[in-house]
Order: C-alpha cells, then structure tokens, then sequence
C-alpha cells in the first residue's frame, strides 16, 4: 500500500473518531428541554452567564399556545422572557438545566388591568369574608383596597388599625385564596409580616407584595 | 549476525513501548469514561470502622464518583447514633463530614481509651460547625451585627437564633419594640438587604388580636 494511501486511510479514521468525539461530547454536555407555553405572544430564552451578563438568544419564537424542545448546556442558568397575550402580563421565568431532560412551563397570570377588572366584582366577597372570620375585632381595622393575584384566585390586602390601643397598633397584612368558587382565608391569623417559611402555601410573589403594602 | 541482533532488539523493544503506550491510553480512557458525567464526592467519617451507607445501600468513606442527583449518606456504628447528612450533587465537588455520636457506656468509654480518635472527632466536628457558620453569614450577612438594639425612631431589640424545623437557618427575633419599633425593625432589615418575607420573623411583644382579642373565629 503506498504511503500516500496509508495517510488518506488515517485521515479518514483520525476524522470519523474526532467527529465522534465531539458529536458525544456535545450531547453529553446538553440536554433537552421541553418549554410548553399557553396564553404568550413572544417567548425568548437566554443564558444567564457567569458574570450575571445574558448571552444572545438561545431560541426564540412567536408561540401561542404549545410546546417545543430546546437543546441547551448542561448545569447553566437560563431565563425565559415572554410577552402574553391579551388580558395577560409579560413577565420571565429563571430554571437552571441539571443532567437529565426537563419541562418548563410557562403560563402568564392575568395582567394587573384585568385582575383590577376582575377585583370590583369581588371586593364586596372577600370584605364579608375577612369581616365574618374576626366579627369582633376587626372593627379596629380599616380593611384597604387590596389587590388579586395570579387568575384572580389569591388577594391580598393590609388592615390598617384605626382602633384606640397605643401597644398594638400595629397594621397587619392578610392574603386570602379562592377555591371551590369560595373565598377561604390563607394567612390566619394576619401579622406584621407574612414570610414564606410561615406560609408555604401561599405564593412567594404573592407574600412578598402583600408585605410591601 | 551482531547488526542483525540488534535490530531485531530494537524493534522487540519498540514493540514493547507501542504495547505499554496503548495499554495506558486505554486505561486512562477506561478510567475517564467511567467517571463521565459523575461528580466526585468525599466523605469523611470519625471514628474510623463506622460503617457507610449511600442511600441506603453499602458503601465506604473516602472519594467515590456518582451521577448527579439527591443522595442520603449515613454512618453507622455499634453504639453509637448514627449521623446522616442528605446532599444534592451537581456538577461541583462535594465533601461530606459525619460523626456518629457515642451513646452506649461501651462508645464512650471507647473514646476516652482513645483520645486521638476523640481529638479527630472535635476537629472534623469544628469544621463542619464552622462551615455552618459561615454558611450562615453568606445567606444573612447581616447576622454580624446582631444583637442590635435601636432606640431612636421607633424602639426595639432584634436577635436571631437557630430554626428548629430548618436545619442551617435563622429565625430573627424582634423585642422590646413598639408598634413604630416594629415598622422600624423591618426597615432595618430591608436596609441591610434582605427581604423579610425570606425570613422568618417572631415579634415577640406582639400581643395579636387577632388570636386574643375577644370573639374571633379566623379558619
């Protein structure tokens, strides 16, 4: 065999184990996501880089409604951007890719506009609800406005006191939930400040608006 | 016949290191595939002899390579309580510390025969405490400053101490206040960054009337 032919042979083999080398270690190195999505305009997902900068757009579509699979690396962090439709808000959404394939959702709340729609024909509901759970002592407290959360199935409000005690004056925050097409109280009893680790069942996002109020 | 010699012994030698050459490449690929995609996790475990169960099933101190994902490692040892710690392997490298604790007559009597043994244990033990510690002041750098005491502005007195239901977490405590101390004691929090709704927070002068007032009937 000449040596001219011995080479092209190696080359040959020295390229098909190199294209497999690199072909296995990209695929050892990403995974795959399924992003499923409902209700958005306009999804995006980035890549959260080291410096906390974002890399350019990993995958980007119009969307809808449905679901697409994305290969991305392996133990990064991403971040979905999206835009919902009408009646529903933009917002974005952290997950971080581990080592085996995963699902992402991505499903907008109600945009404030309509949750502020949907408070008028519920306020009177939820007011009965607080104001039948503490008969007596809730005449001390100025139950404010409040606002709905998420589908307009979480509220959340301050008391403000207007009563007489100087020690116990305190305003305190109260979330309520809607389920069964009935309004339950979820932060009993209310307190100066709802935390997560007191409250597991209730939204972070949700707890952390409320105290803000 | 000399130069025929040599050659022959040269090319034999030759053979010999092509052999040697491919018999490590092969173990060294052997060796790095097998730990593909595994992370390294070190356990160290006092006093020696206790046995190691990675969950659930035997295993031993030492450096081992494994997939990601949650694992529970416990050691074990006649007379001793066991000690168990649960992890969450990534992509990093992982060290793992447990001290069974001696409970029989037999245990402890075994540790003060053997001082090093018991030496061993408090430093590996000051180690792990002291990894809390710090653990502790990267979730909630401003633990530095507690206890801190304002009395200018809206009174109160905040603390913290360690969560029973949470193992390497706080609760603050806040005391001596009143209603605009307590407004204040938030706002403290807040100022040195931190979200109150992340943490957990007793006020403890607080008398709620929603729990002790009169004629409430709450859910």
């Amino acid at each position: 065999m000449s040596s001219r032919r011995k080479f092209f042979i190696w080359a040959v083999i020295l390229l098909i184990a190199a294209g497999i080398f690199f072909g296995y270690r990209y695929l050892s190195s990403t995974q795959t996501v399924n992003v499923s999505y409902k209700n958005v305009s306009q999804i995006e997902i980035k890549q959260i880089l080291e410096d906390g900068s974002e890399a350019d757009i990993v995958s980007a579509s119009s969307a809808g409604t449905g679901q697409k699979d994305v290969r991305l690396k392996k133990w990064q962090n991403y971040i979905i951007y999206y835009k919902g439709m009408d009646g529903y808000s933009d917002g974005q959404k952290d997950f971080r890719t581990t080592y085996d394939t995963q699902k992402v959702t991505v499903e907008p709340y109600f945009s404030e506009v309509h949750l502020a729609n949907l408070l008028t024909s519920e306020v009177e509901q939820i007011r009965q609800k607080i104001k039948s759970s503490y008969p007596d002592i809730i005449i001390s407290y100025k139950i404010n406005s409040g606002a709905l959360y998420h589908f307009g199935d979480w509220y959340g409000t301050k008391l403000q006191f207007i009563g007489n005690s100087q020690y116990q004056s305190d305003d305190l925050k109260i979330v309520l939930q809607k389920s069964d097409g009935e309004w339950k109280i979820a932060s009993n009893p209310p307190y100066i400040n709802l935390d997560k680790f007191t409250y597991p069942n209730i939204p972070v996002d949700i707890l952390r608006s409320v105290n803000k109020m | 016949m000399q130069q025929d010699d040599i050659q022959i012994k040269m090319r034999q030698l030759k053979t010999v290191v092509v052999v040697a050459i491919i018999i490590i490449v092969v173990l060294a690929l052997v060796n790095g595939l097998t730990k593909l995609g595994k992370t390294k996790l070190s356990i160290t475990v006092a006093p020696e002899g206790s046995k190691i169960s990675i969950n659930g099933k035997k295993s031993s101190d030492g450096t081992h390579y494994l997939k990601p994902g949650q694992y529970t490692i416990t050691a074990s040892k006649e007379g001793y309580k066991n000690d168990e710690v649960s992890v969450t392997l990534e992509n990093k490298v992982q060290e793992v510390t447990l001290l069974p604790s001696p409970e029989t007559t037999e245990a402890k009597q075994e540790l003060l025969d053997n001082p090093e043994v018991q030496h061993e244990r408090e430093a590996l033990g000051a180690k792990k405490a002291d990894s809390k510690g710090q653990s502790l002041e990267e979730m909630y750098p401003f633990v530095k400053l507690l206890p801190f005491s304002n009395l200018s502005e809206g009174q109160f007195k905040i603390d913290y101490g360690l969560s029973k239901d949470r193992e390497n977490d706080i609760f603050l405590d806040i005391n001596d206040s009143t209603p605009e101390g307590r407004k204040a004691a938030l706002n403290w929090i807040q100022k040195h960054n931190q979200d109150p709704t992340d943490i957990e927070i007793h006020f403890t002068d607080f008398i709620n009337p929603f729990v002790y007032g009169k004629g409430e009937t709450g859910e």
